[in-house]
């Protein structure tokens, strides 16, 4: 009798299964102060003070919430801020909240109208692939490749300090190229999370991209996080009072913050220097031993063979 | 691979019962062949020194046969479960052989024949089983550039196809759906399957084949083609679908009455989410493999064991269906409008793991306590009904046509199954529930065997 009865009790067992979720996430709604979202069709995302479920639970003050207006007229957010000021919470917030709406929940906002999205993608962090041995850059450039190739102006695109894993000036490049492409061929709705703020002059020349940075404030020395996204850029990446806050001893902030200044008046004098225009090349250059050589040398005095000698010297330098 | 020492012997040399053994062990080179004898399972040669190290039980000899001693160990019956949760958490996969004859009338050694093959992805073993997961199998066949996947749960008896275009994307979903046992076509390569799963294992080509896969799963399901799955043109899935339906039933060695549907899942119905996405995103696992602090924990209250995998697959396969996402919402805003939360977890808290305890009870493995819940389940149907009349929304409309009581196996359950019956067979079960006395049996592990 059970046997023969097996198609409507295995029915039975995934209503009530369904039933059971369905009563978990009204549940839920009520408990961890979810809205409904609106669905629309339209690739976009409008969330009013959304907050991060998971984190919200584990901390001890109140959560920043934060809003989201991606689609329509802005298809590529680039977020600036200090490390440690909430990007990757701001942006991974957005992700689960569009993916609660795609399971049917209620979400952590006050209220939300979120768009058909067919993929969410993220590039976050950057911990080595140790399994199979490939190498920050390699699985950071991979997942870059996935999203390049396979987002459509419905994905949803989370990309975190995409260069990072390479030099200055290749990481840079890669990360310019990377929003360019985004944001005129493959129109995905993106949050663009970077430490170059020579990116944040990229709304100048693509309407369809926005500044919105994470704010926090000086006091002296030290830094309070605001935790607000905010329109604009971010003015100043706030690196050496996060390296204060994380404990770094105060002899060696001093030198950073000596070397700092250095740098810092480098770049103004290469800025008013048509010539060196490049932005990138920090640091003062090394004197020229060929050079001082030459201009120190009295021609007139040395022998022919000298001449000769010093000749195949100097290219010997030059080679090193 | 577990070949003895005393191959090279000529079989007429060992006792009766050792060249019993040698037969049966013969057929299953892969697999620990646990052998019954009385109250123990006794493992011999090279499987008893694998078995030894692996649950850490003292290695003996047992006389000789041969002229060579043989190297043995063995387990309880009674406490079998504890080792074959071991063993197969290790990977291993178990054969059971039971006696089926009568030692009484036997001349020689009693018959014996392998009764269940346990892997790691076909268990239905509560005792072995995460009450918090699905345990998938997963077949994965290719014709050289595209793959055709089928999985296979064999304890709630969901079974799905699917094909994928490239390896990433297969790749990307097996990362989704985390099986527990993966089979591969022997001869074929898989360059970035290899690296994420080792545990895998090959069966040949053959056992792939287009025809005899039709043909097996038209003859499980009771149907002239597949078309009324709407998978009828999806070779490589059905190709990866009947070779994992044939394995399962090599490993059950019984009829499997709750595989009774395919499920096709198609790329366009789904929300996708790479597989580095989902832990950036810590949606059931953290960033370090642990499961607190995950959208899932923050979310999982459920009443039921099945309840909590169900909100699993939903998070780990969002879905892009407005209607089917609207129907959700309008329940989940009646139920909290009208305050219906509470009764209802009240109500629901006293159903148990019914879809496990079906598979049992389609394997004919279920246990008296897995018919006590399935009764008490039923004897809340009732008061289940009323709570979901009272929710004014289409979905749970539907839900309770499916919810409705049946009240005459209600009543037999309750009249066969004494209140709270003991962990196994015995005087659990008063003997006028009729069809239930066939898997009455002293022995978890003993089943009918099938008549082939």
């Amino acid at each position: 009798m059970l046997v023969a009865q097996l198609a409507v009790l295995q029915d039975l067992a995934d209503a009530i299964s369904e039933l059971d979720v369905i009563n978990t996430l009204a549940e839920r709604s009520v408990t961890l102060q979810l809205v409904r979202p609106a669905l629309t069709q339209d690739p976009a995302l409008e969330i009013e003070q959304g907050r991060h479920l998971v984190v919200e639970q584990t901390m001890d003050g109140t959560f920043i919430a934060n809003d989201l207006d991606l689609g329509g007229d802005t298809q590529l957010l680039i977020i600036t801020g200090p490390n440690m000021g909430g990007k990757s919470t701001y942006m991974r917030q957005c992700a689960i909240i569009t993916l609660l709406a795609h399971i049917g929940c209620f979400v952590p906002a006050r209220s939300a109208s979120i768009g058909a999205i067919d993929r969410i993608f993220t590039r976050i962090g950057s911990s080595d692939d140790l399994a199979s041995g490939r190498s920050t850059f390699m699985v950071e450039m991979t997942e870059t490749a996935l999203i390049l190739n396979n987002a459509t102006p419905h994905s949803l695109v989370l990309l975190d300090e995409i260069g990072r894993g390479t030099s200055t000036f290749d990481g840079l490049s890669l990360a310019w190229a990377v929003a360019n492409s985004i944001a005129t061929d493959i129109h995905a709705l993106t949050l663009f999370a970077t430490h170059y703020f020579e990116l944040t002059t990229l709304p100048e020349n693509l309407a369809q991209t926005r500044n919105v940075h994470l704010a926090a404030r000086e006091f002296g020395e030290d830094i309070i996080f605001m935790y607000a996204v905010n329109d604009g850029p971010a003015s100043q990446s706030y690196g050496l009072q996060v390296a204060k806050l994380a404990g770094v001893p105060q002899s060696v902030i001093r030198i950073a913050q000596e070397k700092l200044r250095q740098l810092e008046e480098n770049e103004v004098r290469m800025e008013t220097n048509p010539t060196q225009a490049d932005l990138f090349v920090a640091g003062v250059a090394e004197p020229d031993e060929l050079r001082t050589r030459l201009q120190e040398l009295d021609v007139d005095s040395l022998s022919a063979r000298d001449a000769l000698e010093l000749l195949y010297e100097l290219h010997r330098v030059s080679k090193e | 691979m577990t070949t003895p020492s005393t191959n090279a012997t000529p079989s007429n040399q060992h006792t009766p019962m050792m060249r019993q053994y040698l037969g049966i062990k013969a057929q299953h080179p892969d697999e620990l062949l646990f052998y019954r004898m009385g109250d123990f399972y006794e493992l011999f040669y090279t499987d008893a020194q694998r078995a030894a190290e692996a649950l850490d039980i003292t290695l003996t000899a047992r006389g000789s046969s041969a002229g060579e001693p043989i190297p043995m160990c063995g387990v309880p019956f009674h406490a079998v479960d504890t080792y074959l949760a071991k063993l197969v958490q290790q990977g291993v996969s178990v054969a059971i052989c039971e006696q089926i004859g009568d030692p009484a009338t036997s001349k020689g050694p009693v018959d014996r024949q392998v009764v269940r093959i346990v892997t790691p992805g076909t268990l239905t073993e509560e005792s072995l089983l995460d009450a918090g997961r699905d345990n998938l199998i997963a077949a994965i066949s290719t014709d050289g550039t595209s793959f055709g996947l089928a999985t296979l749960d064999v304890s709630s008896g969901r079974f799905e196809l699917a094909e994928h275009p490239t390896e990433t994307s297969l790749v990307s979903e097996l990362h989704r759906l985390s099986p527990a046992e993966i089979i591969l076509m022997d001869n074929q390569e898989y360059p970035l399957l290899a690296t994420e799963h080792a545990g895998s294992r090959r069966r040949p080509e053959w056992e792939f084949d287009l025809t005899s896969a039709r043909d097996s799963l038209t003859k499980q399901f009771n149907v002239r083609d597949l078309a009324g799955f709407d998978c009828d043109d999806m070779d490589l899935g059905i190709r990866a679908a009947g070779c994992l339906l044939g394995y399962v039933q090599e490993t059950q060695r019984t009829e499997l009455p709750h595989i009774n549907r395919l499920q096709k899942l198609t790329s366009d119905e789904a929300v996708h989410i790479d597989g580095s996405s989902r832990r950036n995103l810590e949606l059931t696992l953290n960033i370090h493999g642990g499961e607190e602090h995950t959208l899932f924990a923050v979310l999982n209250k459920t009443a039921t064991s099945m309840g909590g995998r169900l909100l699993q697959r939903w998070i780990n396969r969002p879905i892009r269906s407005r209607q089917v996402l609207g129907g959700r919402m309008d329940a989940i805003d009646r139920i909290v409008q009208d305050k219906h939360a509470d009764p209802m977890f009240a109500c629901l808290r006293n159903i148990g793991d019914i879809e496990r305890i079906l598979a049992r009870v389609a394997l004919r493995s279920a246990r008296p306590r897995d018919l006590a819940r399935l009764r008490d389940a039923l004897a809340i149907l009732p008061e289940l009904s009323d709570l979901l009349g009272a929710i004014d929304a289409d979905r749970i409309t539907q839900l309770a046509q499916k919810c409705r009581p049946i009240p005459e196996l209600a009543r037999e359950l309750e009249q066969a199954v004494i209140e709270t019956p003991p962990l196994l067979f015995g005087k659990a079960v008063s003997s006028n529930l009729d069809t239930t006395t066939s898997w009455m049996n002293s022995d978890p592990l003993v089943r009918t065997p099938r008549n082939t």
